[in-house]
């Protein structure tokens, strides 16, 4: 499997930060079994900056290395960091990824601004909603906008 | 399998010499006297002007080779390989949540196909490939589309178990330590895997249903 680079590999067979955290601020899960890919973002939240980080992962090699690299990417950082980070930042970090693999890198963002959102609904923060539009959820076809 | 072209009433059929030991790349296709296959390949008049190009000759003779030792030999190796696929089923079966795809003994000799409930396919043979254990496996992932394995989706596999599948094919020269090993491993890894997973998480809190006894 020549297809993963050393980056992804490594955080595939060494993940960081596995595992979930009790009484989380903010929890974010996107996905779902029928395709195959589960991530779920666990946010400890200090006066706006996350102070720890966990995720699960039910899915292939990318999306735990992604999920993996998304959660060292964010961890110790302000919120405001946290929901700019994209995708492509993802992929990045992670020396690249087959183009049908994108998608997994797609899913660790909407993870975590899914845990952002649910910290912010929480506590009665106030946010743009634009910022966290559900309909990224579309562009990896499989779940047709919502729950298959 | 005993094969009898006339008796079994087989108009064409298909072998691959990888499939007994035979070199990759060569294959048969029988088609009984008066069937005539599409021509695929157009050019010279090789094979009677059915399959155009030059003979691979020396992959003929391998895959030959390897008929006649196979065809020689074909009920001790079938015994033997048998027994080990039994105790790989067995093995695996001890893992809870699992389940073998297909007829327990109707099956071919060396083909072992399981699901595994809260885990997905690609990240298991990524895992065992490590431990030098090549395998394969029905989940999406792995097929570049989709849409899981549609032999498993068509034997009543739901989508997300599907995806959890991993196929163990045993060859004549497969030892029952490598049985012990594949137990062994496969057992690490699908308890590995659980443990990251949110889906079987969710299984084991009964927040969703098992789809799956035990």
């Amino acid at each position: 499997m020549a297809l993963y680079s050393e980056k992804v590999m490594d955080h595939f067979r060494n993940p960081r930060n596995v595992g979930v955290i009790e009484n989380a601020d903010g929890v974010g899960e996107v996905g779902n079994p029928v395709c195959g890919d589960i991530m779920k973002i666990y946010l400890k939240i200090e006066q706006d900056v996350i102070t720890d980080v966990k995720f699960e992962t039910f899915g292939c090699g990318s999306a735990i290395a992604s999920s993996s690299i998304a959660t060292e990417l964010i961890k110790g950082k302000p919120l405001s960091e946290a929901l700019a980070l994209t995708n492509k930042a993802v992929v990045e970090a992670l020396d690249g990824l087959p183009p049908q693999k994108i998608h997994c890198s797609v899913l660790a963002e909407e993870a975590i601004k899914k845990a952002v959102q649910d910290y912010y609904d929480k506590n009665g923060i106030a946010y743009d909603a634009c910022q966290f539009s559900d309909c990224s959820h579309c562009a990896h076809g499989c779940c047709s906008g919502g729950e298959a | 399998m005993k094969i009898d072209t006339v008796a079994q009433n087989i108009d064409m059929l298909s072998l691959s010499a990888h499939k007994f030991h035979g070199p990759k790349g060569i294959g048969v296709l029988y088609a009984k006297r008066g069937i005539l296959p599409e021509i695929v390949i157009h050019g010279g008049a090789q094979e009677r002007g059915r399959r155009a190009g030059t003979e691979n000759v020396a992959s003929v003779m391998g895959m030959a080779a390897a008929l006649t030792e196979a065809c020689e030999n074909m009920e001790q190796n079938a015994a033997r390989v048998t027994a080990l696929r039994e105790k790989l089923i067995d093995g695996l079966s001890r893992i809870p949540y699992a389940e073998l795809n297909g007829d327990r003994k109707n099956r071919l000799p060396g083909n072992v196909n399981f699901c595994f409930e809260g885990i997905e396919g690609e990240s298991l043979l990524l895992l065992l490939d490590d431990k030098g254990i090549c395998a394969s496996s029905g989940s999406a992932c792995t097929s570049g589309s989709l849409d899981p394995s549609h032999v498993l989706l068509a034997i009543g596999r739901p989508h997300e178990v599907a995806h959890g599948s991993l196929r163990l094919s045993l060859s004549e020269e497969t030892t029952e330590a490598e049985i012990d090993e594949m137990i062994t491993s496969v057992t690490d890894v699908v308890t590995y895997l659980r443990n990251m997973s949110p889906f079987w998480r969710d299984l084991t809190t009964g927040k969703r249903p098992h789809v799956f006894a035990e």
